[in-house]
């Protein structure tokens, strides 16, 4: 495989501030984010030749061909786009294939960006709460009623019967991510919270409960992807892709069981190896955490700690701030925001941690981090090492 | 039990035997003819190798609770709270995400040795569902 590691960078990069906004279409977050992510990089809308979006989920505004209706609507005609969907990680995908495309010199500014308004959006999803229609082999999942926050307590309740993995470690992520969201003047919650706290807060999908779940929050955000010679000449210090990874694992939820092991642990290491680091040369790493399972997961299929011992490396302070691997600095989808898909703002995270401007925590002297994107039940990953100098 | 007609499965030419055969109190997988081994969901190809061959077989309906989670809150239109979402693992081998009914949400455990059961939610389906044997 030919590497594309250190080719192209993240030169700019903005997070809408917004955690609420009443009547606002997604679409006019795109253009604030879009705008204000070139502003950081010095370059402007003429400058831009891609466009990578999904934003045909529920509250995002889009349909079917949403990167086309919005390009249209932020008055660009790109000659490379990107609308691959695999659901809340889609973006750290459009920066993989835009460093790529980048690399082969099919593109040179390319735009990644993502929004949705899900706290008013008024036209209800289509997808049942689940992420199919009940036909095909949805025929077998939909009518019995899914719940998104059952699958992953499904997945959850396996863990912790495989691995012995306890609801107060699972708590202690959500924990974690409040102790850095206290930091974010922009986190959508605050106030410290206990172990206890989340073991008190209402059971909603067994063994998950509220506070092991991710809020809910309108914004968007948008990073600008370049070439080494382009970033030459930007006004912000080059963030460099040095690592890029994707799977696809299972899909249905029949085998949820097997699950356990995620498509985490391909890209993972395809990344990694790209980038040439190994876990203990990582800094910090912003994880999906749609749900306090989901982080718990990737820990180990990234390598940070062995299979079925996050819970324990978790209890012990290890993503803790100061601990092996901090995560999810700015408060994450648990504490910050979270309009539905996560990556983007993940990803935009651990832009700032290297340049040493996280919104909640700064990890010191911050060299290499994973940015770790999810879809579906832990059904598609995507991973990204970026770091400050180029791999 | 009625549940939301949007919710209804679609059934199509690959899985309409399976279900004519739960309206008859049947539950039915797939063997792969090759094989032997025992697929679901239904496909009309075996994985993975999208060769054709393959059939139907009946099992038994006994199986176990592999995970589950009780489900209080939901945006889903259910009629009920709480209810028991499940993978249970057939004796046969293949696991089905199921509906967990006469059941207290608390008794369930990984584990729980469950028989099948139908719920007629529409005039052409019977859902399988699992309840607790015994």
């Amino acid at each position: 495989m030919v590497s594309f590691a250190g080719k192209a960078a993240i030169v700019g990069a903005h997070e809408s501030p917004r955690r609420d906004a009443p009547g606002v279409h997604p679409f006019e977050i795109h253009a604030e984010c879009v705008r204000e992510a070139l502003a950081d990089a010095g370059l402007g809308i003429e400058d831009v030749d891609g466009l990578c979006t999904a934003a045909g989920d529920y509250a995002e505004g889009g349909a079917y061909t949403d990167v086309l209706d919005l390009a249209d609507y932020l008055g660009l005609q790109p000659t490379y786009f990107d609308s691959t969907d695999i659901g809340g990680g889609s973006y750290l995908s459009h920066v993989g294939h835009a460093a790529a495309a980048i690399a082969s010199g099919a593109a040179e500014v390319v735009v990644v960006t993502y929004a949705a308004c899900p706290r008013w959006w008024p036209i209800p999803s289509p997808f049942w709460d689940g992420l199919q229609w009940p036909a095909g082999s949805g025929q077998f999942e939909i009518p019995y009623s899914l719940s998104l926050i059952g699958m992953f307590g499904m997945l959850a309740q396996r863990h912790m019967h495989v691995y012995g993995t306890t609801p107060e470690q699972l708590a202690e992520i959500a924990v974690t991510c409040r102790a850095n969201a206290a930091h974010n003047p922009e986190a959508r919650f605050r106030d410290p919270i206990t172990v206890d706290d989340v073991l008190a807060s209402p059971m909603i999908a067994s063994p998950l409960r509220k506070l092991d779940c991710c809020v809910v929050t309108d914004g968007g955000g948008a990073v600008v992807v370049t070439s080494a010679e382009r970033a030459a000449s930007c006004r912000r210090d080059p963030v460099w892709v040095n690592g890029y990874g994707e799977a696809l694992g299972s899909f249905n939820l029949t085998d949820l069981s097997g699950r356990l092991t995620s498509p985490v642990a391909v890209s993972g290491p395809r990344a990694l190896g790209m980038a040439g680091v190994t876990p203990e040369q990582i800094d910090v790493a912003q994880l999906y955490d749609a749900f306090t399972i989901t982080p718990l997961i990737a820990l180990e299929d990234l390598g940070f700690c062995d299979k079925g011992d996050a819970g324990p490396f978790v209890a012990q302070g290890g993503i803790a701030a100061g601990g092996a691997v901090p995560i999810n600095t700015d408060g994450g989808g648990l504490s910050s925001n979270h309009g539905g898909r996560r990556g983007m703002y993940a990803l935009i995270e651990g832009v700032r941690s290297l340049r040493g401007e996280s919104a909640g925590v700064q990890v010191p002297d911050c060299r290499n981090a994973v940015v770790q994107g999810l879809g579906g039940i832990m059904a598609a990953s995507t991973t990204l090492v970026l770091g400050t100098e180029a791999a | 039990m009625t549940i939301d007609q949007a919710l209804l499965p679609v059934r199509d030419e690959t899985t309409a035997p399976f279900w004519d055969a739960t309206l008859e109190g049947r539950l039915l997988v797939q063997r792969v003819t090759a094989t032997g081994a025992l697929q679901w969901p239904p496909r009309g190809f075996a994985r993975p190798g999208l060769d054709p061959g393959i059939e139907w077989t009946e099992v038994s309906g006994r199986a176990q609770v592999s995970t589950f989670s009780v489900v209080h809150r939901s945006s889903h239109a259910h009629p009920t709270t709480p209810y028991v979402l499940a993978v249970v693992e057939l004796e046969e081998g293949p696991s089905m995400l199921t509906r967990l009914i006469d059941v207290d949400p608390d008794e369930v455990r990984i584990g729980l040795a469950v028989d099948v059961a139908y719920e007629q939610v529409g005039d052409r389906i019977a859902l399988p569902v699992f309840r607790p044997r015994g």
